[in-house]
């Protein structure tokens, strides 16, 4: 629909729950509890689902930002599919950022993962402006 | 077949006169063993897949943990309690479905990975998380002459090294640090430090619900334990008259609390009976306050336990229990605990048990506060006796990545370009990669070297000791067997059969003195070392054998001299390069860099 989803906001005073310290107990000890509790509120904006992007929206996922949303405007193609992370023969013909949010799902479901359905060129401040980081790969500076 | 981009990437690997091609036919035909599906198994085969390798096989003998799941991503909350190898081999096929991956849920120590097995493969990549099985796979890949890339992580830092036959050292060439452990008697009779009272209470664990030797077992006596580790030159203490009736009143107490409960005796026991004797032993305490003896129902009776609803969050596992919460989780989980032992059987420890670090927490948290040390949190007392190395994605992302790049310059028969890389946790120049060359070889390394040491030791210590200390532990052999005199003297496996007065019987006694050489073989790794004994009496503190490198002319006391100026020499020079220079010259990075082997 274009509209952008984000989920509610947790505030920082709020606890990690028995869950998260059961899955993030080992990067808890690299970065401490406060440290998660400012990725749990972060929210990042990927445009372009590239090969490289892919790894760092895996990366992100499981490190539990708060939402992720995907954009693209480039459609799946054979040559893509065998050295994509989460794009599948399945996704030929679709595009490539609807493609990958159900195996990105999967790698942790206490993320918010979305799929923005808006062209690139579209993408303004208003959208922008709601995220705290944009990441862009393969796409052109000047869009 | 293959997608531009990937011949593109492939196309760096190779000189400009030599297509490209060769290194794709390579990639397709070459047969690789990833050892481990952890942290950087998992990444590591998912990077192999994609850039086209479709032979590989992976081992890891371990199943999923929830608190695997942040980084193994190859592993999804419905596979908790599954073989890591076949889930990773089925989600690595989801990648490309026609590429043949074989899993095996087994230990890599396992005799049936030997020499015949390894040499099959191009090269073995090693994803471990221990020494014991580092140091093998490296003498199987020397046997077989089979190409090893090695790695490690650790939070944010990582290596990868490359070990080729010929081309460059072995993983031993260069020594490691021996962890550190604590003497016996400070863990049984004058803890100091909090992780003296956790070691104490994982011993416990073991002897309560676990199969455990009888060595660390803290139940036994006390007072034996602590005379059996007296210094010689000390007079035995003996306990005063007045210490001996407060022990007789004592031990009827804990026929009394024997009456109620198991949990109650054992409380009594630790706690209040073994430290009554503990505090007579004022010399261990000196400077020191003595330990205090408690009582379950003095404790019991502060309720400081707060009454507040916890929100189930990671408070409860941040937060310090009070003494009494402690005393309190210590009954309650004896009895939970031996439930389980009676349902299922012995109970190994694991620090993703929530019960086994519960119990570990409450009962080193007991003895610390007797012990008038702070009490620690299930937090940080599941890292001390869990050994947890902290762990993320991207790390590990990061080295598998340069793995495979090793991997394909190895396949291209490069190894001149070849790469030890560090990772550093923050750059200090612009780098975050710290690269070097392979490494020469070391002359005194036993294992890719001459395999011939000098080791002094008393050879009055029985076979058992020379087995299990020197032969198992310090060199690592998995299943030794060990010959002089052309007689086998040990050997090891399901058809053995070594008889006990064999195993009691000192070195001496079997014809083993000084200058005596002894071969040890080791299983199906075609790895050997021959042994040239010689009897010696005097050894550095904490130590009872030295290993001397190989066998050598002894030096003349001018040789000597020469040689440490030299070396003391070559040290400042290299400390003064800066990061920025050249990385081609001399390396120095795997003198200055931590190396992580995660043990």
């Amino acid at each position: 629909t274009g509209q952008l989803q984000s989920s509610d906001p947790i505030s920082l005073e709020q606890n990690l729950t028995k869950d998260e310290a059961q899955r993030y107990d080992r990067q808890l000890r690299v970065w401490g509890v406060k440290a998660q509790k400012r990725l749990r509120q972060a929210k990042v904006l990927l445009v372009g689902l590239t090969s490289t992007m892919a790894e760092i929206a895996k990366n992100l996922v499981l490190a539990g930002i708060n939402h992720i949303s995907l954009v693209d405007d480039v459609i799946c193609n054979p040559s893509d599919v065998k050295q994509h992370l989460f794009l599948k023969p399945q996704h030929v013909g679709k595009n490539r950022a609807a493609s990958c949010i159900e195996d990105l799902q999967e790698l942790n479901s206490l993320v918010s993962i979305q799929h923005l359905t808006v062209p690139i060129s579209s993408l303004d401040t208003s959208i922008i402006g709601s995220f705290d980081i944009l990441c862009s790969s393969g796409v052109d500076r000047s869009m | 077949e293959y997608g531009g981009a990937k011949l593109k990437i492939l196309s760096h690997y190779t000189s400009r006169m030599e297509p490209s091609l060769i290194l794709n036919e390579k990639v397709l035909s070459s047969s690789l063993l990833v050892v481990g599906a952890g942290g950087i198994g998992c990444e590591l085969l998912k990077n192999l897949v994609l850039t086209g390798f479709i032979n590989l096989h992976i081992i890891d003998l371990d199943t999923i943990d929830v608190s695997n799941l942040n980084r193994q991503f190859l592993f999804k909350k419905k596979h908790v309690g599954e073989s890591k190898a076949q889930v990773a081999r089925s989600s690595a096929l989801s990648l490309n479905p026609s590429a043949n991956i074989v899993a095996y849920h087994d230990n890599v120590l396992n005799s049936s990975f030997g020499l015949s097995f390894i040499s099959k493969f191009s090269v073995v990549m090693n994803a471990l998380d221990n020494l014991t099985a580092r140091r093998h796979v490296n003498r199987i890949c020397l046997s077989a002459n089979v190409p090893l890339i090695e790695s490690g992580t650790s939070g944010y830092l990582g290596q990868v090294q490359v070990f080729v036959k010929g081309k460059s050292d072995c993983f031993e060439c260069t020594p490691v640090p021996v962890p550190k452990t604590h003497p016996i008697c400070t863990i049984r009779s004058n803890p100091s430090k909090p992780i003296h009272c956790i070691v104490w209470a994982k011993m416990l664990f073991g002897r309560l619900f676990g199969n455990s030797d009888d060595e660390l077992d803290p139940e036994k006596d006390t007072e034996e334990a602590t005379n059996s580790n007296e210094k010689p030159e000390e007079p035995v203490t003996e306990p005063s008259q007045d210490i001996e009736n407060l022990l007789e009143r004592d031990r009827q107490v804990l026929e009394l609390e024997k009456a109620k409960s198991k949990a109650r005796y054992l409380f009594h026991k630790f706690y209040h009976y073994d430290v009554l004797y503990l505090s007579s032993l004022t010399r261990l305490f000196k400077g020191r306050e003595l330990p205090k003896p408690i009582t379950l129902d003095q404790i019991l009776s502060q309720k400081l336990m707060e009454s507040r609803e916890s929100d189930g969050g990671i408070d409860e596992y941040t937060r310090v229990w009070s003494i009494d919460e402690c005393a309190s989780r210590f009954l309650n989980l004896i009895e939970k605990l031996q439930s389980r032992v009676d349902d299922s059987g012995p109970i190994s420890w694991d620090k993703d048990d929530e019960d086994a670090v519960d119990f570990v927490t409450a009962a080193s948290n007991l003895r610390a506060h007797v012990f008038h040390i702070p009490l620690q949190s299930h937090f940080t007392v599941k890292a001390e006796a869990g050994n947890i190395i902290p762990a993320i994605a991207t790390t590990n992302a990061v080295v598998a990545g340069l793995m495979v790049m090793e991997c394909l310059k190895v396949l291209n028969s490069r190894f001149s370009d070849c790469k030890n890389t560090y990772l550093c946790g923050r750059p200090n120049t612009k780098r975050l990669f710290l690269p070097g060359p392979l490494q020469p070889s070391n002359p005194n390394c036993y294992v890719c070297g001459s395999n011939r040491v000098n080791l002094r030791i008393n050879t009055n210590v029985k076979l058992s000791f020379f087995v299990e200390e020197i032969l198992e532990k310090q060199m690592n052999f998995i299943t030794p067997t060990l010959i002089a005199n052309n007689t086998i003297v040990f050997e090891s496996g399901p058809d053995a059969c070594i008889s006990p007065e064999q195993l009691d019987k000192s070195l001496r006694d079997l014809q083993l003195c000084d200058n005596a050489i002894v071969q040890v073989l080791d299983g199906d790794t075609d790895f050997t070392v021959e042994i040239t004994l010689s009897h010696w009496e005097e050894f550095a503190e904490n130590q009872s054998f030295e290993i001397v490198g190989s066998v050598q002319k002894p030096q003349t006391p001018a040789t000597k001299k020469r040689t440490l100026e030299s070396e003391e020499d070559k040290v400042p020079q290299l400390k003064k390069r800066k990061l920025d220079q050249t990385v081609n010259a001399v390396s120095y990075t795997h003198l200055t860099l931590p190396t992580i082997y995660s043990v």
